[in-house]
């Protein structure tokens, strides 16, 4: 057995496209933690869960899985480590019987008792084929079949988009209750940031390819707030201090980096506490400094 | 690598139970008209020896090609069923290195080859106890030419399906080699029968032009066949290995 403190370390992970380049990402994701990786579409979510996943090569950089090189030690990290897609990557005709017949030659660990355990949790049928499963089925049962090889890093992208608030729910159960085995950690990639508000314990946020705020999800929140001001009053903020600012026809939102900082500087200004939501919408358009 | 196989395995056996169905339809149906040839109505026809002459000849040729190509059919587009459900991108995602990958698919596809050729090799022996005759070792050195020859194409089409993700793509491009080569070959019949024809003139002037033009040809066929019964072997073999690198290759540069 390796001894690991992060699950996940990523360096200055690069990978370049033709019109888009994951630009030095670095993050960890510490051991029996849950991380939400945030990002708009097109921000380098998914390239980089491919790259962690080696399913695309990497340019530049150092991925460790584990503890372990996620080339060098590719299959003995794959080993421990289970992946969930959006979308169901089981062929229509299979079902729930022959992929267990399936997978459990694929992993050392596989425990078919798990497996039908966790099919009849969610009430799924053994024997229906795929093609007829409900998009949450297909959810469930692609975590069902996740979890169910001993896995201690469970990998999702995207993986609770597209399904209803109650199938979302029970899905993030599943995640908390996984999370009890101190070994377990979880990288999940949404873009539903309210999924995250209820599980993550640490947050990376990516834009355009690049990391913009990496940590603990309760550190991002304290720092982050929303200072709410006149129209007047927004030309006294120093420019350093804005992440970015909404303008309405009232006033302005400004997101700041350091609440502490800007309540002790700002007196009297109020600051409302920001949710990743916001967070991620600010810094998205950081670059035009104002924004309606 | 046998969780792979079975699931290659099953998802193909639909297909392979049809054309297996097929093919009991077809053989019976040769074996009752071979059978009734000299047992049924067309034993009445004066032809009859020459029809069951002409079906003991060509019949398993017919056989052999549903069973050889039916039992591969269904496995055939599996590779771009793989591309559809994802499970070409999630297979990257298991403790699998690519060539068990391949070797599974290679296993599976050769295995139901094999089964076609024995198919093939059990029609021969119904058509010729229907038509009581011997089982005939040319035509078993014929099902194991076409076996070689339609098994070499059929084996380099995993690598050449996980380039082209699509049958259709790979249809369409495969065209651009296959219909010069198809009009070379047809010339090169026309050109073979205008010589064997006027050969059969030649050496044979009081034989029908048909019966006259197959004996001239028949040497020349023989000779063919029997390069192809030493090359075949090596033909497929060589097809499986370069199915076996190249599909690696392929599989790793996926990984874009």
């Amino acid at each position: 057995m390796n001894d690991y403190e992060n699950a996940i370390e990523i360096k200055d992970l690069t990978k370049k496209y033709d019109g888009f380049t994951l630009d030095k990402v670095s993050f960890n994701v510490p051991k029996g933690s849950i991380m939400g990786f945030i990002g708009q579409n097109g921000a380098g979510k998914t390239t980089t869960i491919n790259a962690i996943l080696n399913i695309v090569k990497k340019d530049e950089g150092e991925i460790k899985l584990l503890g372990l090189d996620h080339e060098k030690d590719e299959y003995d990290a794959k080993k421990q480590i289970a992946a969930v897609f959006d979308e169901l990557p089981f062929d229509d005709r299979l079902n729930a019987i022959t992929i267990d017949k399936v997978l459990r030659e694929v992993f050392e660990e596989w425990s078919s008792e798990t497996f039908f355990n966790y099919l009849d949790r969610f009430s799924l049928p053994r024997k229906k084929k795929f093609g007829k499963f409900s998009k949450g089925m297909k959810m469930k049962l692609q975590i069902a079949s996740a979890l169910s090889h001993n896995a201690k890093l469970l990998i999702m992208d995207e993986a609770t988009t597209g399904l209803d608030p109650v199938v979302r729910n029970e899905i993030l159960d599943i995640f908390l209750e996984y999370l009890q085995n101190e070994d377990h950690s979880i990288l999940m990639s949404s873009h539903i940031t309210s999924d995250l508000d209820k599980v993550a314990d640490s947050v990376t946020f990516i834009d355009k390819g690049k990391v913009l705020i990496s940590g603990y999800k309760d550190d991002i929140l304290y720092s982050h707030g929303i200072l709410k001001c006149t129209k007047d009053d927004y030309k006294d903020i120093a420019p350093e201090d804005i992440v970015s600012a909404r303008l309405n026809d009232f006033g302005a939102e400004i997101m700041v980096s350091d609440k502490a900082e800007c309540s002790r500087k700002y007196s009297g200004a109020v600051i409302d506490p920001a949710t990743l939501e916001d967070i991620m919408l600010f810094y998205v358009n950081r670059s035009k400094k104002e924004w309606r | 690598m046998k969780g792979l196989i079975y699931r290659e395995f099953y998802l193909s056996r639909k297909t392979v139970v049809y054309m297996f169905l097929a093919y009991i339809i077809f053989v019976l149906m040769i074996t009752m008209i071979i059978i009734s040839t000299y047992a049924g109505n067309l034993a009445k026809n004066n032809d009859s020896a020459e029809t069951r002459e002409y079906l003991l000849s060509q019949m398993y040729l017919y056989a052999g090609l549903i069973a050889m190509a039916g039992c591969t059919y269904g496995h055939n587009d599996l590779i771009e069923k793989d591309y559809k459900s994802r499970w070409q991108l999630y297979s990257y995602t298991l403790p699998v290195p690519e060539k068990k990958i391949i070797l599974s698919k290679l296993t599976v596809r050769i295995t139901l080859l094999l089964s076609g050729f024995v198919l093939a090799v059990i029609a021969e022996f119904i058509f010729s106890a229907a038509g009581k005759v011997p089982a005939s070792m040319e035509h078993f050195k014929n099902i194991f030419v076409m076996m070689c020859v339609y098994g070499a194409m059929c084996i380099a089409d995993i690598p050449y399906l996980l380039i082209m993700k699509t049958q259709n793509k790979g249809a369409a491009f495969v065209m651009i080699f296959f219909v010069p080569l198809t009009a070379a070959i047809i010339y090169g019949a026309y050109k073979f029968e205008k010589f064997c024809s006027a050969e059969a003139a030649r050496l044979y002037p009081d034989m029908e032009s048909d019966a006259g033009m197959m004996k001239v040809a028949m040497p020349y066929l023989t000779k063919w066949r029997d390069i192809f019964l030493w090359a075949g072997p090596f033909i497929l073999i060589g097809a499986i290995m370069i199915a076996y690198f190249w599909g690696i290759k392929e599989l790793k540069r996926r990984r874009y």
